[in-house]
């Protein structure tokens, strides 16, 4: 028994560990190609320590692009995020609610934009282009497309939150103890979310970060447009700003998960030393 | 203060009747339970009441005044749930102070609810802890002191005892009834579970198909049943078969009038529980099969020679019983008789 689940749990180390190095390989080589100061064809294992520097990026950095499409797509990512929260959650709780089911036509409808190609929806934005110039003129117009085309992850991440409470029970607690529709989904459903909203905005700036073609038709200087720019002037440049930009994600959502940890502690129940007698006052 | 009544309440979901034609009253600061097999509509006529579900007709009316219109959140309405309900992103005192938010009650008069909440569940020491953190008991106790924080109108309680264990469900059933006794709540208790229902209530409503069978105190409704279903639901019964006759009924050599019972000639099941037998000569020929002593009283199974049926006779636990394999005699206690087709 025991030496049948330590089996597992070593093959599950041995899995990770072979995820771990197919992810991590790619990234080094770029890492090395971007922030080495070493001829391509010497980058091997005896030059693995050497020359390292940062000057691929300072060029980088001193272009007045840089700092406005690293603004726009900032701004960008938190307008997807929002827009997500304030349309998305409310609509697939109401889908959970009312209609579940549904639920199955819905995720379909949701996956939709994953499977048209994204040449599709340019295509689509080519024809209303002479009639919406107003909007589209507005580097902010972005928004409602990169919340389509991150739909297919977002809904997918409220979803299985939604799953995983018993949203039926906290919606009616919270509704008997006299709170409306808009308390129960601020203080209640989102904080009770917390877990699958923040993926669901990695994913949403994810998307954000790497998608190319619908700014590029609408002429949007984004930071991935920047990059693909940056790239074809200046390789290196090009990829240490790709490597980067990588970097700070990662931290910034593991910065997140630690920051909304579970309050209250790991599993306090059990350092205390008998909850069993509480249960019968005397 | 605030009395509770549903009247002709009728709920359908598709084809599927919930509630027909669904009456009941309850007075002020009473317990009433609702009591039926799965299905019958109990937890559909709670929902009616707390304005989770919209009935097709008839009215809720609170103290009074017509709440039908009213939705749920503006209906004072504290409700226990079966599952586990506490916000899990709120600690035990945030959870209770919840309700007292919406009701926007100044800091000082929230702080002293929630001590008076925890207070009555008992678990002072445990305000600061998450529901993650609690046990199924200690959860559903967090659950009736949110509820009664915001002093409803009426409790409405769903088999809140279900997801624990024996004991558990004992101590916590007997806490319910005193604190709901002590703050003279109005309370609706539904439950599938006949001890609860007659440990607990004030009142017991027995349902059936959606329509309310019995509304008694539990004695009522366990010693005079006013029906067949009522009489096979709660408790435990014996079924004779026999025949009417020119209005006596027949069961071998054995026969009585029954003042409860006014059915044509014909074949007929007797219901009789077994503390309304005795051995009598008058009565049906039987043999016994076995006895079980029980400390204070004493279980006669026998075999009637009529019919295929064992009939169980319950004597007080001093009476010397007849041994097993002798033959006796049983008839029944025939005002409390009743019959069914
Ligand atoms: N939302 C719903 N949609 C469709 N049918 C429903 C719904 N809620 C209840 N019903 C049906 O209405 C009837 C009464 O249900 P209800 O939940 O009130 O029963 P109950 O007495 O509480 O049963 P249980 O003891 O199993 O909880 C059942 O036939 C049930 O299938
Ligand atoms: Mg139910």
């Amino acid at each position: 028994m025991t030496s049948m689940g330590g089996q597992r749990r070593l093959g599950r180390r041995l899995i990770l560990l072979i995820g771990a190095i197919y992810f991590a390989f790619p990234f080094v080589a770029m890492a090395r190609f971007a922030f080495q100061n070493v001829q391509v064809f010497d980058l091997g294992r005896s030059t693995l320590f050497e020359n390292w520097s940062l000057t691929s990026v300072t060029s980088a950095f001193g272009e007045d692009y840089f700092w406005d499409a690293l603004r726009l797509s900032i701004q960008l990512a938190l307008g997807t995020a929002l827009l997500t929260l304030f349309v998305l959650v409310p609509t697939a709780v109401w889908v959970h609610l009312r209609i579940p089911r549904a639920r199955a036509v819905v995720e379909f409808l949701t996956v939709l934009p994953y499977v048209i190609p994204a040449i599709a929806l340019v295509a689509g934005i080519v024809v209303i282009k002479p009639h919406a110039r107003w909007f589209l003129n507005s580097d902010l117009s972005l928004i409602p497309f990169y919340a389509v085309l991150a739909l297919p992850f977002t809904y997918r991440s409220i979803d299985a939150g939604l799953r995983a409470i018993d949203l039926r029970t906290l919606t009616e607690a919270s509704r008997s103890l006299g709170a409306g529709w808009n308390v129960t989904l601020r203080r209640v459903l989102i904080p009770s979310l917390k877990s699958a909203l923040i993926s669901s905005t990695f994913l949403t700036v994810a998307v954000v970060l790497g998608e190319y073609t619908i700014a590029d038709v609408l002429l949007k200087r984004t930071l991935p447009a920047f990059m693909a720019e940056y790239r074809q002037s200046d390789p290196r440049g090009g990829y240490a700003l790709a490597v980067l930009s990588l970097l700070a994600t990662t931290l910034l959502f593991a910065g997140i998960g630690v920051a909304t940890r579970p309050r209250g502690g790991r599993n306090p129940r059990t350092d205390e030393p008998s909850p069993s007698t509480e249960e019968t006052p005397s | 203060m605030t009395s509770l009544s549903l009247e002709r309440i009728t709920k359908t979901f598709g084809s599927t009747i919930a509630l027909d034609d669904f009456s009941l009253a309850i007075e002020s600061g009473e317990l009433v339970s609702l009591l039926g097999p799965s299905g019958c509509g109990k937890t559909t006529a709670l929902r009616v009441v707390a304005g989770f579900e919209v009935p097709a007709r008839g009215s809720v009316f609170v103290g009074g005044a017509d709440v039908s219109r009213t939705p749920a959140h503006r209906r004072n309405m504290g409700m226990v749930f079966q599952s586990y309900s506490l916000f899990p992103n709120m600690n035990v005192a945030q959870n209770i102070e919840f309700g007292l938010r919406t009701r926007r009650l100044s800091p000082v008069e929230r702080k002293k609810r929630i001590e008076e909440a925890l207070e009555l569940v008992q678990l002072q020491k445990q305000a600061k802890r998450y529901s993650h953190q609690l046990s199924g008991g200690q959860q559903q106790r967090v659950a009736l002191a949110r509820a009664l924080a915001i002093r409803p109108d009426v409790l409405l309680l769903d088999e809140p005892l279900s997801a624990l264990d024996a004991k558990v469900r004992s101590t916590l059933r007997d806490e319910i009834r005193r604190i709901q006794k002590e703050s003279g709540t109005t309370a609706v208790f539904v439950t599938h579970d006949q001890d609860e229902a007659l440990s607990i209530s004030d009142r017991v409503g027995v349902m059936s198909e959606g329509r309310l069978e019995q509304l008694a105190p539990p004695e009522v409704v366990y010693s005079s049943p006013s029906s067949a279903f009522v009489a096979r639901f709660v408790g435990t019964i014996n079924e004779v078969d026999g025949v009417v006759e020119n209005g006596t009924i027949r069961v071998g050599p054995y026969q009585f009038r029954s003042p409860r019972s006014g059915r044509a000639d014909g074949p007929v099941k007797i219901l009789v529980r077994p503390e309304h037998t005795r051995f009598d000569e008058t009565g049906i020929p039987a043999m016994v099969r076995q006895t079980v002593f029980m400390g204070a009283s004493k279980l006669v199974d026998v075999q009637a020679e009529v019919s295929a049926r064992v009939i169980r006779v319950q004597l007080p636990g001093h009476v010397t019983s007849p041994e097993p394999g002798s033959r006796v005699n049983v008839s029944f206690d025939e005002t409390k008789a009743l019959t069914d087709q």
